[in-house]
Formats: structure tokens, sequence, C-alpha cells
């Protein structure tokens, strides 16, 4: 999962659970607001009351009759007034929630008792005011409450995607520029990722010192094998040129002759084989262009015609069946050359007497498909993904006198050339080489 | 013919003036770039065969050098540094072929005698063999005027044995010639030997072809 999408579900989540635990809190927390408010109010009515009487004197509300006293109550029964006197109390305000009966009418109120003395006389002044219509606001402002608080969480949880966008666009842009599209050390862009993030930067700063460092190892393996080859080649380049010299000697023992031509064939193999090596490491290396605008069809031809000799000497037949249109590869060619040399020339060694190659071109789905078929002895299944390793024992088959650097040299070269290949084999039936060229660029 | 070998590596100096010598040039040595620079400017030479690696010249700088003071010296570069564009920069800068390093002398050889035939402008090619005539310049062999087709690689086999005649050429040396810098990895091959009989078979039909001995164990001679 995306880190952006981590973030937006978390998010979201956080969001949610908010919700969720604000609709169980603040109803409570507004009836409590409301209960306040509520008795606030009465008090104030009840000091408004007592004002009242003061001002016009408690007697114009209750005569001296000790049974009498005093009642009023709005229209609606939102609201009553009532002023009694008691029997001894001590003064004291008590707040409580109660049902009173009304002119036959139940409701519950929110009700303030105040006891209080006058003039030796104990009264009771008791204000109430009806749950009815406090609940009634109540649930309007907690649908208020709610309804804010989903839409806040719906815009927050949209700023939040996009930011996190936002936030996170120099990270996609380190992974692109920095990692993805680097397909060689030679090609990294040192460039530093503009961001304000300071992670990021840090990110960055460490990719491109890791990258030094590869740089730096790959040169020192650019360098080594260039030296070696150097240090290598030179030598057996002086053993060859004396080998030359010592045969075209006159009067040299023809048993003597016959052992210098050994030799030589052991220094030749030796020279393929620093050579095949070399080869290999300036392909990984990246030291040759891709800017040969190969026509496939024709090269498999030369290649076939090039390696006619070696059919002949086996008496193999080769047949060739390309669907036209070949795509033609922008490419190195001589190295698009060796690659199919290598495979027929594969294709021959491993070939029974009086055999066939079968060469065919296909064009699929994923691209054009080249395969390469022999009736030869086949290659065991376990032995299969051991085939393109350098000096491995499958590349080396049947005890060819060989270290068998052919087939890696075919795999380095498609590699290079962003070519697939695949191997198929039947002991005893033979072998497909597949090669496969994506998407052919086609070159007009 | 005065040839100049810069090679610093002195074994291997040694056994080019050995072949060298043996085929009738004059030879001198330079096993440093500032022994070469004073040779060349002092002495004519025909040819320079010149190592890109010397410990203290630039071998190209040298090429450049010796191009630039006007010496008419053809240059043949040796290198074990085989990298293309080496190839490319000094045949543009002026060297006359090029060869990587480990090679033939053989092989130098026929280079030197190519461009031998290039600079003095050999009119005719014409080489007779029996009774064939070779036409190096238009890779045609004929027999009293018959045309014989040849292919590619066995005219070339056939002209390599022609240019280094009365002298055993082994099977390598052969299979090196005419497959060039293909890496091979047959050792055994007998792929040369079907060349050369074809070659007996079409050509044998237009004339004799007993110049063209089979060494035993070796390898093949043309004697002329």
């Amino acid at each position: 999962m995306k880190l952006q999408g981590k973030l937006a579900l978390y998010n979201t989540f956080s969001k949610v659970l908010m919700i969720v635990v604000a609709s169980l809190i603040v109803p409570s927390l507004i009836d409590k607001i409301a209960m306040e408010h509520t008795d606030r109010r009465l008090k104030l009515k009840e000091e408004q009351a007592l004002r009242i009487m003061n001002r016009i004197g408690i007697e114009k509300f209750i005569a001296n009759d000790k049974d009498s006293s005093f009642a009023s109550y709005n229209l609606l029964k939102e609201e009553f007034i009532t002023l009694e006197p008691t029997g001894p109390e001590t003064p004291r305000i008590v707040y409580y929630n109660a049902k009173r009966d009304i002119e036959n009418q139940v409701v519950e109120y929110r009700i303030l008792d105040y006891y209080f003395q006058h003039e030796g006389q104990h009264y009771l002044l008791e204000i109430g005011r009806s749950l009815g219509a406090i609940q009634e606001r109540h649930a309007m402002l907690r649908s208020l409450a709610f309804i804010l608080l989903v839409s806040i969480a719906v815009v927050t949880v949209f700023t939040d995607i996009f930011f996190a966008r936002l936030i996170l666009k120099p990270l996609k842009r380190i992974i692109d520029t920095k990692l993805r599209d680097v397909h060689h050390p030679a090609t990294f862009n040192f460039t530093p990722i503009s961001t304000s993030t300071d992670d990021f930067v840090y990110l960055d700063r460490s990719i491109n010192e890791m990258m030094r460092l590869i740089q730096a190892a790959f040169e020192k393996e650019r360098e080594f094998m260039s030296n070696v080859a150097h240090e290598l080649l030179t030598p057996i380049s002086i053993l060859q040129n004396r080998f030359e010299n010592i045969l075209s000697e006159e009067n040299l023992p023809e048993h003597l002759t016959l052992k210098l031509i050994e030799s030589q064939k052991t220094l030749s193999r030796l020279k393929n084989v620093i050579k095949s090596l070399l080869l290999i490491s300036q392909i990984e290396n990246d030291q040759f262009l891709k800017t040969d605008k190969t026509d496939l069809e024709a090269l498999v031809k030369e290649v076939a015609e090039e390696i006619e000799d070696r059919l002949e000497a086996k008496n193999i037949s080769l047949k060739m069946d390309m669907v036209r249109p070949v795509p033609i590869l922008e490419g190195n060619r001589p190295l698009l050359f060796t690659m199919f040399f290598n495979l027929i020339n594969n294709a021959i060694k491993y070939n029974s007497e009086n055999g066939s190659i079968f060469i065919q071109g296909l064009a699929t789905e994923e691209g054009y498909r080249i395969d390469v078929q022999d009736t030869g002895t086949g290659i065991p299944a376990e032995a299969l993904p051991e085939l393109f390793n350098r000096f491995s024992r499958a590349s080396n088959r049947e005890n060819h006198d060989s270290y068998g650097l052919g087939l890696p040299i075919v795999q380095t070269i498609a590699r290079f050339h962003d070519i697939q290949i695949k191997v198929n084999s039947e002991k005893g039936k033979g072998t497909t080489f597949s090669l496969l060229v994506p998407n052919p660029k086609a070159i007009s | 013919m005065n040839v100049l070998i810069v090679e610093d590596e002195k074994g291997l100096s040694k056994e080019i003036e050995t072949f060298l010598k043996k085929e009738h040039f004059l030879t001198d040595t330079a096993f440093t770039g500032a022994e070469a620079s004073e040779k060349i400017a002092v002495n004519l030479y025909d040819f320079v065969l010149l190592d890109l690696g010397l410990p203290d010249y630039e071998g190209f700088d040298l090429l450049k050098e010796a191009k630039k003071s006007g010496s008419d010296a053809s240059f043949i570069i040796l290198t074990a540094r085989e990298a293309v564009q080496d190839k490319v920069q000094g045949l543009n800068m002026g060297a006359d072929d090029y060869l990587a390093k480990p090679f033939s002398l053989l092989e130098l050889l026929s280079r030197m005698k190519a461009i031998n035939r290039r600079k003095f402008g050999v009119k005719s090619t014409d080489i007779t063999l029996g009774d064939f005539v070779i036409s190096l310049e238009n890779r045609a062999v004929s027999c009293n005027g018959n045309p014989v087709n040849l292919t590619k690689k066995e005219f070339d086999l056939l002209t390599y044995l022609l240019l280094h005649k009365n002298r055993v050429l082994t099977r390598l040396q052969l299979t090196e010639h005419i497959w060039g810098n293909m890496l091979e990895d047959d050792y055994d091959s007998n792929y040369i030997d079907v060349h050369i009989k074809n070659l007996r078979k079409k050509m044998g039909q237009h004339g004799s072809t007993d110049w063209l001995e089979t060494v035993r164990g070796i390898g093949y001679r043309i004697n002329a």
C-alpha cells in the first residue's frame, strides 16, 4: 500500500473515531451546559421576583392568612412561579427536576426552591421551567453539533489527502529520478531534488552519497578489467608470436611441431576466455553504443551464411521462416551478430549429425519472438537454470573441451538490448532458445 | 623496407623483430615514446608499428606528432586496449591499420603487404598459381578465362595461403584469419577442412590443385 494511501486511511479512521467519541460525549456535555444555563436563568428569575416582592410588598401576593398561596403560570405552562408560606425552614436554594400537576396537566419541570424568612414568617418561592422546552433546544443543539462535526471531518479528510500528496511529491520524484530511472551508475543524475522537507533532503543526499560510492566501485572495476586484460593479453601476445616464430624454423622435428601446435591451441583457448570475459565486462559497463539500425532478418541471414561451413561439416540443414515485418532494432550490430552467431553455433555444436535447425520469427503480443530450435541431445531440466552462468557445468555440456562462455555472452548481449531470452529443452529431442524483442521500435 | 617497432614490452618487440627480419625487413626498435619520437624525426621508415600503451607517451600523441612532421611512414596500431573508439580514433588520425593484441605475425605481415599494395598503387594484383589466375583486386579466380566461383571465405583462405606461400599454415592460424574476431570456443574444429575440401573440389573441376598440400597433423601449404 502506498504511503499516501496509508496516510489517507489513517486520517479517515482517526476522524471517524473522533466523531464516534464526540457523539458519545457531546450530548451529555450539552445537557450539562444547558442545565447550568437553565439554573442560572431560574436564579435570575428568582432575583427578579424577590425584587418585585420587595418593591410592592409580599402582602400583595399573599394575605396574612396562613393557608393562602400565590401561583402564576404562563399560557403554555412553560414556566411557573409559586409563593407560599411554610413551616420553619433554614433559608436555602435547591435545584431539582420534578413533575407538577398544573390544571390537570402533568409537566416535568426544572425547579428552583428558595426558602426564606420575611417578618418572622417562613416562605417558599418556587420557580419552574418546563423540561420539554429545554430538551427541544438540546436536540437542536445536538444535531447542529453533529452536522458541524461531520462536515469538518469530511473537509479535513480531503485537505489531508491533498496535503499528503503535496508533501510526498518529492519522495516520488526521488524514487523516479534517483532509483527507478537509473539503469547504470554512469547515467546517475546528482542534481538535488528541491524540497523543503528535511527528511527528503537527507534521503536524497544519502542516495547521492551511496551512488558516488557505487560509481567509484564501477569505475574501479572497469579500470581493473582493462588493466587485467592488458596485463594478461600482453604475455599471451608474446607467447603466440614466439610459437609462430618457432613453428617457422626450419628443421624442426615433427613431434615438436605437433606439440607446438597443441600449445598454440591451448594458448588460443586462454586468449578466448580472457577476451570473452573482457567482452562481457565491457558490455556490462556500457562501453558499447546502441546506434546501429539493425534489420534482424538480414542479420540472421548473414549469420547463417557465415556459419555455413559448420552446418556442412555436420551435414545439418538450416531452415528459416521469419514472419514479416521483422523488426529493425536500434542496437549494436556487431554484438547482435555475435549473439545470433553464438546461438546458431551452439545449435550446431550440440546437434546430432544430419540434424536440423529451425529459425522461426513470430509476431506475438509481447513483441517479436525469434526461436532457434535444434534437434540435438537436449539439456536436462536441472541444468537449465545454470545454463547462462559463467563457467557453469551446464554451459559446458558433454565434455566439450571449452569453458562455454558462448551462452553467458548471448545473455549479456540480450540484456544489453532489453531482449528477453528463454530456453526450452527436452532430453533427446532438442533445445529451443527463444529471444523476445519487446515492443519493437519500428524505424522507417 | 624499414620498420620501426614501438613497443615497450621487450619480449614482444623481440618476437616481431625476429619475424620481420626473416621476412627481409630492416628493423629498428623503440621501447619508449621519447625514443620513438626521436627516431621517427631522424630516420625514414616505411612502417611504424605503434603500441598505444607506452609508459611515457600516449600512443595517439606520437601518431599526431609524426603525421604533423610529415612522416610518410605507414602506421599500424598495436594495442591490448581493445576499445572500439580507440580503433576509430586511430584510423581517423591517419593510422593505416589497427591490430588488437594478441595478433598473429602472419596477420601483421599480410596487413603490411596490403598497405604496400595500396600505397604503391600496384596495378596488376593478379597472381598466377598453376593453371589459375587470382585477382586480388576483383576478388576473382579464373582458369583459362573460365571463372571459378568461390565463396568469400574460400577466397580469403586461398589468398591467405597464397600470401604466405611455401609456409605451412596451421588450422588455428587459418581459423583466426577467416573468423577474425569471433570468439571461438571450438578448438578441434575441422571447419577449415570443409573449406579446403570445397576449394579442391571447385578448382579441381578446372585444373590441377597439386600446389595445395595437406601437411598431416599441422595444416596446409601452397607450394609455388
